[in-house]
């Protein structure tokens, strides 16, 4: 999973053809795209959550 | 009143009832008040819906909830003590938490139900806070170094807990066969755990997790990047905590630039998914699944 993570943010056009279901990665399940795309869909948190 | 309003002052009831140390009443009483404000009491929630689920008689749901809600309070207090994150003086903790430990089990012992029932429940909640310690002390001693360790780990001491609020509450309902309860259980733990993990990354100065260099899955993701980053020279010990500290914007920003952040939520998210399928597949009432997934 991690290479798979490393290739999405080299190539982030390839996560919006994932989220059209243009492209499929290879080795991953349906369960796993569907993981995959649920978490790239959310912004990651701010620097500014400090505490 | 709310669920987890009735869950906690079910909890004081049963310090009320059985402690009678008036000092270490008072303490486990405010123990009580602060980790309700902290916590959403998703363990007893748990066991009050399994126990709801297949209960066919009285209603226990709450005391059952609270007596489980004790026990994992009391591995949070043991957690806390273990990894010193807000604890100076450790007496009154301890005999705290070990107090929460007996209390819960006692409040097991004491639902008015079949004893065979009772004893089932009592064995499997040794059972898991067991698999819970090893899990605790292969985290601490830091015996993690894969993927495949942390996920071990983690399905020890989370997983094993989220299994003993579930199956317990099933357990004590008369419900024999529980495979498919601590399949969906253990992945909803480990998510969690994930998640908790995660969240420590951006919390510093309330949790020891960097300073101890707990290889969460973000940075054993950084650790194997081809990239020289802060987080692999603080791991490997060219930086100290001093030093790390002080750049924790550009350690996180490095984390998010690289994918990690991303990882953790794709791999929390996997296992979340994971138990909803499971759960999808019970055989039982869908307004409990959905109350159920509102859990995961």
């Amino acid at each position: 999973m991690q290479q798979i993570i490393r290739f999405l943010v080299e190539h982030p056009e390839v996560i919006k053809k994932l989220q059209n279901g243009t492209v499929s990665l290879i080795g991953l399940s349906e369960l796993e795209v569907k993981a995959v795309i649920k978490a790239f869909s959310e912004s990651t948190r701010s620097l500014g959550y400090w505490m | 009143m709310s669920e987890k309003e009735k869950i906690a002052k079910q909890m004081k009831e049963i310090v009320e009832q059985l402690m009678s140390e008036p000092q270490l009443k008072a303490h486990m009483l405010m123990a009580i008040e602060q980790h309700v404000k902290e916590s959403d009491l998703l363990f007893g929630r748990l066991a009050y819906l399994h126990y709801d689920l297949f209960s066919t008689q009285g209603d226990h749901s709450t005391y059952i909830a609270a007596a489980i809600e004790l026990i994992v309070l009391a591995g949070d207090l043991l957690d806390d003590l273990v990894d010193q994150d807000r604890l100076e003086d450790t007496a009154i903790p301890l005999h705290i938490a070990i107090g929460f430990l007996l209390l819960g089990q006692q409040a097991i012992a004491n639902v008015p139900i079949s004893s065979n029932k009772k004893l089932k429940a009592l064995s499997y909640v040794t059972s898991c806070l067991l698999q819970s310690v090893h899990g605790q002390q292969t985290d601490v001693a830091c015996d993690v170094q894969t993927e495949a360790d942390y996920l071990k780990m983690v399905e020890k001491k989370s997983g094993s807990l989220v299994a003993m609020a579930c199956v317990i509450g099933a357990l004590l309902a008369g419900k024999e066969d529980i495979a498919a309860i601590e399949t969906y259980a253990f992945y909803i733990g480990i998510a969690a755990q994930i998640d908790n993990d995660f969240d420590a990354l951006y919390n510093w100065d309330k949790k020891t997790d960097i300073q101890t260099k707990k290889k969460s899955l973000p940075i054993l993701y950084m650790l194997e990047s081809k990239h020289d980053d802060l987080w692999k020279q603080y791991v490997n010990n060219d930086i100290d905590y001093d030093r790390m500290y002080i750049q924790k914007e550009k350690a996180l920003q490095q984390m998010e630039q690289e994918g990690a952040i991303y990882y953790a939520k794709v791999m929390s998210q996997i296992y979340k998914e994971k138990a909803l399928q499971e759960i999808e597949k019970l055989d039982v009432d869908d307004a409990y699944k959905s109350a159920l997934k509102t859990l995961v």
